[in-house]
């Protein structure tokens, strides 16, 4: 006959207290998702400022990855920032491979290109491939230009072997300036696939390492005399590409 | 709580919650990366798409039509997410350029969700440049959450839409809407109502050609096969 009040075994109170820690532990997960997730002010704060690199943070109430304003002075002329941003060629020095144009657009005043190019991530987060258009446009006053990069995941057929991006946007402004030089400013937000928690922390550290080499790459020989087309310099007579116009739809 | 129901509700609870994960690892490993027919009615092609590790579906409509290419080109930069006429008059327009050669426009649009769902804000870059050749037009709609700052409304920030019209010498349209969008919903419940949200909207924009502003369309960035 089996005694009722008899102690409970062993795997029971495994069952009992590793479900009960189990439960605890996500509950706590839980809130803290939700606090995070429903906190922030919408304002951007500086989070650090080293060697003329300032990053700034924005945490929107209700999404869980921050995002990430740049500025940052660089002593090169327009056109070898433009080109560096916007040549596929870059892309090597920064990390990526297998990069490739894949179709291109460039009817003045309209230039954009869609480009692919491959990312490896550290352990365990194993490779990323990234399809995106960047489009961009210059102010015929102030010669500022803007270039927008936005992931387009659809360009390209599924690769089912490797992660695509599906949420990139980053949107520079480049003023030059009458000193010299180019003012650049970056606005970016992206899901690379980490926890977000993991991103948030780390991403700051990594931008400023990417602004670094970006600073150190303009001062090299193969990035300088560069002509993209449309861009024109501050005093170049060149006729700039136009940000905005007004609608040139037939009237009815 | 009685000793007897804590002894049950603990086990109940953690065997729904392995429940829960083993399904949502089986979902999110299924799949075929195949368009497969979803629906097939009043001459609308609704497919949907399931990409092995992930949990969205992707769908798409097809329908054709007697109408112009010039008229389908103007709703669809006029109405891209097919939403009502209301929510398409509040469509901001923050920066667009035309020429013969091609399109480019960034918008802004607030969508209404149903309860308990708030509005959605859409901020995307719309362009096409049409192939000379067969006079194809592929509207590309690609979410630009940065090109302007944020709003009160949460802004979607994985959105990939392609809208195809392809005409014929017969003077049909072949009209193709693909939709790949996250709304920041539960997968299951997006998953379940995307196909028939899409169906609808391709439903109506059958009706909403047939305005007058449309059938006149005349567009500088669009010419007749």
């Amino acid at each position: 006959m089996r005694d009722s009040s008899a102690r409970p075994g062993r795997l029971s109170r495994v069952f009992r207290y590793g479900g009960l820690s189990i439960a605890a532990v996500t509950f706590v997960l839980v809130v803290a998702h939700l606090a995070w997730t429903h906190s922030g002010n919408g304002e951007w704060q500086d989070v650090s400022e080293k060697d003329g690199i300032r990053i700034a943070t924005l945490k929107v109430p209700g999404e869980v990855a921050l995002k990430y304003k740049v500025n940052m002075h660089v002593e090169a002329r327009l056109s070898d920032v433009v080109a560096f941003l916007s040549e596929t060629e870059t892309g090597n020095d920064l990390g990526a491979y297998d990069i490739r144009r894949i179709e291109e657009v460039s009817a003045p005043p309209v230039f954009y290109a869609y480009d692919t190019y491959k990312l490896r991530l550290p352990a365990p987060f194993g490779e990323l491939e990234v399809v995106i258009i960047n489009q961009y446009s210059q102010d015929p006053e102030t010669k500022t230009v803007r270039v927008n990069v936005n992931a387009a995941p659809n360009k390209l057929p599924l690769d089912e072997s490797i992660r695509r991006v599906v949420h990139l946007s980053n949107s520079w402004t480049l003023t030059p300036l009458e000193s010299g030089g180019v003012n650049m400013e970056s606005v970016s937000e992206m899901d690379l696939g980490m926890p977000y928690v993991l991103a948030n922390l780390a991403m700051p550290g990594v931008i400023d390492d990417e602004f670094s080499k970006i600073r150190t790459f303009l001062k090299q020989d193969k990035y300088k005399n560069k002509q993209p087309a449309f861009i024109a310099e501050l005093h170049d007579e060149r006729p700039a590409t136009v940000a905005v116009t007004a609608g040139l739809t037939k009237p009815d | 709580m009685p000793r007897t129901g804590r002894r049950f509700v603990i086990p109940a609870l953690l065997t729904l919650a392995a429940a829960v994960t083993i399904g949502h690892i089986a979902w999110k490993g299924a799949g075929i990366n195949d368009w497969q027919l979803a629906r097939d009615e009043n001459g609308i092609q609704v497919f949907t798409l399931k990409t092995p590790g992930q949990t969205l579906l992707k769908v798409k409509a097809r329908m054709k039509l007697a109408t112009s290419l010039s008229s389908a080109v103007a709703l669809s930069r006029d109405n891209p997410f097919g939403a009502g006429d209301s929510a398409a008059e509040k469509l901001r327009v923050l920066e667009r350029i035309e020429t013969p050669s091609v399109f480019l426009s960034y918008i802004a649009v607030e969508h209404q969700m149903p309860p308990p769902f708030h509005t959605r804000e859409f901020v995307v870059l719309m362009n096409y440049a049409q192939d000379t050749a067969s006079k194809r037009v592929e509207i590309n709609i690609q979410a630009a959450p940065t090109k302007a700052p944020p709003g009160s409304a949460a802004r979607v920030v994985h959105l990939n839409n392609v809208i195809r019209l392809t005409p014929s010498r017969d003077g049909q349209l072949e009209w193709e809407i693909a939709v790949d969008v996250d709304l920041d919903v539960p997968y299951p419940l997006a998953n379940f109502a995307l196909p028939r949200e899409l169906f609808d909207q391709l439903n109506e924009q059958k009706e909403r050609v047939l305005a007058q502003k449309y059938r006149q369309a005349q567009l500088v960035s669009v010419r007749e096969l």
